[in-house]
Formats: C-alpha cells, sequence, structure tokens
C-alpha cells in the first residue's frame, strides 16, 4: 500500500511539471521526514552520489560529441554515406540509419542523435518525395541507436546503479544496436518499394564519393577507436571518453572548423546536459535511499519472486509495466526510478544484469517515440515543425519493431551477449 | 537589481564549471599519456577529477535552473503565462527548494564537522574533507537563491515561448 502511495505522490508531483531530479529529490525527503530519519544522509548520498571516476564517462562522452557536433561532423557523415547509397531503393533512408548509426558510436544521446541527423536528412527526404510521416517516424527510431550503440548515457547510469561493468554493457549493446539498424534499414528499403512517390538519387561518381568519404573518416576512425580501446581493454570508458574529447577537438581544429566562441559554445552545452542528467542521478540516489528504508524494493521483490514463477513471466511483466511506463516517463527517469526497485528480483530470478540491462535500454528506446511523453518525438516535432500526431504515427511501426527486437533479446539472449561474452573473452 | 544579481553569480558560477569539466577532459588524457608514453602513471588525476566533478554538478545546478535545463514531463500544463502553470512551476520550486534547503542545511552541518576536526579524504592525496565537501551545501545554496529569482519571475513577468531541452 505505501508502494502505491508513493508511486502516485511521484506521477502528481511529475504530471504539474516537478523537474524529474527535484520531484525525486524532494520525494525521498518527505518521505524521510515521515519516519523521522536523520535527513544527514541526504548530503553523503548527494556527495557520494558524484564522487564516481565511471560516472565521469557522461560530461566526457557529451564533451565531445558536442566538439564534434560544432565541428559540423554530422553533415560530414549524412553526405559520405549518402555518397555510397544514396542511389539505391529507399537509399536516402538507408543513408540516413547508417549516419545515426555512426553518429551513435561518438554520441551517447539519443535525443542528441535525432535532433543532429533530423535537422539534415528530414528536408532532405522531403525533399525527394518521401513519407512525411514515414521520414519523421525513421529520424526518431533512428536517434534511440544512440543509447544502445555505444558509448551510450544510460548504459553508463544502469551500470553505475547495478553495479555491473560498463565495458561489459558497452560491448553488449552493440550486437542489438546493430540489429535494430538492420531492421530500420530493410523496413526502410521495403517502404520505399511500395511508395511511389519518392525520387531516387543519382548515383554519385567514385571522385565525388572519396571526397565525401574523406570527409567523414576521421570521425569513423574516432568512434572505431574509442570501441576499440574500450573492447581491447586499453582503457576505461571515461578514460577512453576524456581521451576522444581532446581528439575530437585537434580533429575540429585540424580542419578549420573549431574556434574559441564554437569551443566555448560546446563546454556550456556540455555543462548544461551533465547536470540535467547528473541532478536526477542525484535527485534518484535520495529517492531510493529512502525507499530502501522503506524496505520497498524488497518487498516488491518479494512480491514478484512469490506470484510469479518462471524468469521468462517475470520478463514478461516487467517488459509490459515498463512498456506502459515508457509511455509517460523519460528515459533517465524511467531507468533510475525502477532499475532500483526491479534489481533484486532480477537477482533472485537469476537473470544476467548485463542482459537485462539491454532489455531494459530496447524498451527505453520504444518509450523514447511513443506519446504522449517521447523526448525524441518531441525533438523532431522542433526539428520539423510537424504535429506530434504525425511524427507519433510515422513513429509506430518503428516501435513495433523495437518490441520485437526485445521479445527477440529474450529467445536469443546472444544477440547481446555473444560480444561480450564469447568474442572479448 | 537583486534578481540580476543572482543571476550573474549562477551565470559565472557556470561557467567556471563547465571549463572545470574541460579541465577533466585534459587531465584524463594526460593521465593516459603518462601510462601509456611514458609508463609513468599520476596519482592524482583519479582523485583531482571526481572532486572537479562535484564541485561542477552542484555549483552548476542554478547555473541550469536559469537556463531552464531540467527534464519536465510535458503533459499537462504546456501553455506558459497560464494561472496553471504558474501555479505549477511555483510548486515545482515549492519541492525543489524542500530539497535544496535540507541538502545546504545538512550539507552545511556535515561539512562544519568535519572541518572542525580535520578529516581528510582516505586516499593517498588525504585531502581536507572541507575542500571535497564543500560544494553540496554551496551548491544547494546558489540553487536556493536562483530559486527565490525564478519564483519572482513567475509572477512578475510575461514568459517567453520556451521549448522541450535534453
Amino acid at each position: 500500500m505505501e508502494a502505491l502511495f508513493i508511486l502516485i505522490a511521484l506521477l502528481a508531483l511529475l504530471i504539474v511539471r516537478t523537474p524529474v531530479a527535484f520531484a525525486l529529490g524532494g520525494l525521498g525527503v518527505m518521505l524521510l521526514a515521515l519516519k523521522g530519519l536523520p535527513m544527514v544522509g541526504v548530503p553523503q548520498r548527494l556527495y557520494g552520489a558524484m564522487d564516481s571516476f565511471e560516472l565521469l564517462a557522461v560530461p566526457m562522452f557529451l564533451l565531445m560529441s558536442n566538439v564534434l557536433l560544432r565541428g559540423g561532423v554530422g553533415k560530414d557523415l549524412f553526405a559520405g554515406v549518402q555518397a555510397w547509397v544514396g542511389h539505391l531503393p529507399g537509399g536516402l533512408g538507408v543513408a540516413t540509419i547508417l549516419s545515426c548509426t555512426l553518429f551513435s558510436a561518438i554520441s551517447g544521446s539519443s535525443v542528441a542523435t535525432a535532433a543532429t541527423i533530423g535537422t539534415i536528412a528530414i528536408p532532405e527526404m522531403i525533399k525527394r518525395g518521401y513519407d512525411r510521416k514515414f521520414v519523421f517516424g525513421m529520424l526518431a527510431a533512428g536517434g534511440t541507436l544512440g543509447i544502445l550503440i555505444p558509448p551510450s548515457i544510460p548504459l553508463i547510469i544502469y551500470g553505475i546503479v547495478s553495479e555491473s561493468s560498463i565495458k561489459t554493457l558497452f560491448l553488449a549493446g552493440i550486437g542489438p544496436g546493430l540489429f535494430l539498424a538492420v531492421a530500420f534499414i530493410v523496413f526502410g528499403v521495403v517502404f520505399a518499394r511500395f511508395s511511389s512517390q519518392y525520387q531516387p538519387l543519382p548515383k554519385v561518381d567514385w571522385s565525388e564519393r572519396m571526397r565525401a568519404s574523406a570527409k567523414a573518416l576521421p570521425t569513423v576512425l574516432l568512434a572505431a577507436c574509442i570501441i576499440g580501446s574500450i573492447y581491447a581493454g586499453i582503457a576505461t570508458p571515461s578514460e577512453s571518453a576524456g581521451l576522444g574529447f581532446v581528439l575530437a577537438l585537434l580533429i575540429t581544429v585540424a580542419m578549420g572548423r573549431m574556434n574559441g566562441a564554437l569551443l566555448k559554445q560546446s563546454v556550456e552545452q556540455t555543462l548544461k546536459t551533465t547536470v540535467l542528467v547528473m541532478l536526477i542521478v542525484a535527485g534518484a540516489k535520495v529517492f531510493s535511499y529512502a525507499i530502501t528504508l522503506y524496505m520497498l524494493p524488497q518487498t516488491i521483490s518479494m512480491i514478484l519472486t512469490d506470484n510469479i514463477s518462471t524468469p521468462g513471466l517475470f520478463i514478461l511483466a516487467v517488459g509490459v509495466v515498463l512498456f506502459l511506463i515508457g509511455f509517460f516517463l523519460e528515459s533517465l527517469s524511467m531507468l533510475l526510478i525502477m532499475v532500483p526497485v526491479l534489481l533484486p528480483a532480477v537477482l533472485n530470478m537469476g537473470i544476467d544484469p548485463i542482459w537485462f540491462g539491454i532489455f531494459f535500454v530496447v524498451l527505453i528506446e520504444t518509450a523514447l517515440i511513443t506519446p504522449p511523453v517521447g523526448m525524441n518525438l518531441f525533438i523532431i516535432q522542433g526539428v520539423a515543425k510537424a504535429s506530434l500526431e504525425d511524427v507519433s504515427k510515422g513513429a509506430l511501426p518503428f516501435a513495433v519493431i523495437m518490441i520485437l527486437t526485445a521479445v527477440l533479446l529474450w529467445f536469443w539472449p546472444d544477440l547481446a551477449l555473444y560480444i561480450p561474452y564469447e568474442l572479448a573473452r | 537589481m537583486l534578481l540580476r544579481f543572482i543571476d550573474a553569480i549562477s551565470e559565472w558560477t557556470g561557467k567556471l564549471c563547465a571549463w572545470s569539466l574541460f579541465a577533466v577532459g585534459c587531465f584524463i588524457t594526460y593521465e593516459v599519456v603518462m601510462r601509456y608514453g611514458f609508463n609513468a602513471p599520476t596519482i592524482w588525476v583519479d582523485e583531482v577529477c571526481r572532486v572537479l566533478m562535484v564541485w561542477s554538478v552542484y555549483l552548476a545546478a542554478a547555473f541550469a535552473l536559469k537556463h531552464n535545463e531540467m527534464v519536465v514531463i510535458e503533459l499537462a500544463f504546456r501553455t506558459p503565462g497560464t494561472l496553471g502553470r504558474k501555479l505549477c512551476d511555483s510548486i515545482a520550486l515549492l519541492v525543489m527548494f524542500l530539497f535544496a534547503v535540507v541538502a545546504c542545511y545538512f550539507g552545511f552541518e556535515l561539512w562544519l564537522k568535519s572541518m572542525l576536526a580535520g578529516h581528510t579524504t582516505d586516499t593517498y592525496l588525504a585531502l581536507p574533507k572541507w575542500l571535497t565537501h564543500a560544494p553540496v551545501w554551496l551548491g544547494s545554496g546558489l540553487l536556493v537563491l536562483q530559486g527565490v529569482a525564478e519564483l519572482i519571475r513567475i509572477w512578475t513577468e510575461v514568459p517567453a515561448q520556451q521549448e522541450a531541452n535534453y
């Protein structure tokens, strides 16, 4: 019963537009006060929440992608990929998803991916006669690859909350991320085949291809270096992120695309997003401290394990709940509220926490493109000046593909676990 | 006048914090280069970077509030300027005050105790805790100040159309 009241209070605060970080932190403080528990735990938790070298990966990856973004890398990537696949049936769609995939490998945020590639790809695709709703849906969905293909901010946070290896999580995200990208491309090509309106691009000659590829190459190499260094165990995710930032800076300076003003913008935007993410992490830390003292995760875990006998049924139930919650909550809040509550039950059921992290992130991706609250829908709505309804309708088939991928992950866990457990052993 | 003063504090601390993150990036790269290039790993990078992270996040909380860089669930009361929206925004700030005042008051108490007792971190650098633990109460205090400024603004200024940030 207590759990229900806490949930209602949290939802009420969120509905009246309390920022997620303060809703979690404020409610945590209220819960502690109600039971007369010592408040000194609050600043201790706040300090402990940020005192983590692993967490530094978040601002470092943000710095790197902000520098690259302001160095005009999004445009280069799209042009480079387009030169190779633009003339194929549905080629611009293929180029869009490939650009999203490549951008995902230098950015840990789905919103940044959707906004960057969306700004470039949406006008191009619409100009070439692609169905507007389809274009919006494709960009909203393509953007979500940003949080599955490493680096990924949600995976870093999940790793810290669940005390799992961020490196293993990153490697586990590669398989499902690429699978989803291929699934989106196949859907895009099939859709274009049956659509008579779009006009394919003319084939680009080899010299133009080489020119476009050369511009995109440094970014692709940088992405490969980052994933490679984590994969080979040369550097921790935070270290490779810091290194990636300095390399990104050197690349953009060498290309003559970085100056003091752009660097200042990059650094300030990084701080804004970092604080936005970290305050939610800090608020959630206080909230989870309070609900742990209320014995909530243990109680919920007991109820779940007593009533659900098999891991399959448990995952089905969790999947449905997360899918429903995803309509209303944004990604980080979903992660930070639900993981501490569900994790004891996940471990009790003998489910691999790495697998669960990937499953969770695939469902977060779905949440990002399902209305009424879907961050990527809002971003595409803003970028394309379209209605939320159109973007949501376009995103629907992609959401279905994501759900099917989540189901597939259950039946074929190696899709996620093969790379970290077999290949990288 | 008061509002401008508060804004200026948040703005300047924000800029300072932003460049601290830039420094963290350089320190981490320095560490990796020293480790692999010169076989001479540092003893200070890990801890200094963590301390800078705590300082940056909490000290810049007011900066983020000023720039409206907070994740809000856009479900209801979406039109700025309506009475409902103003009430909602005020409630949100009151909840924020509750959180920040507790963090500031008890954080300060904890900090004062650590300082008087001369506590240090249990690491190789043994940094004094008055330095490492100060941002929690200092940042929360600035957040309360900026919150007051925002509360005054809600009821006195005509809002500009704002888009969802993330």
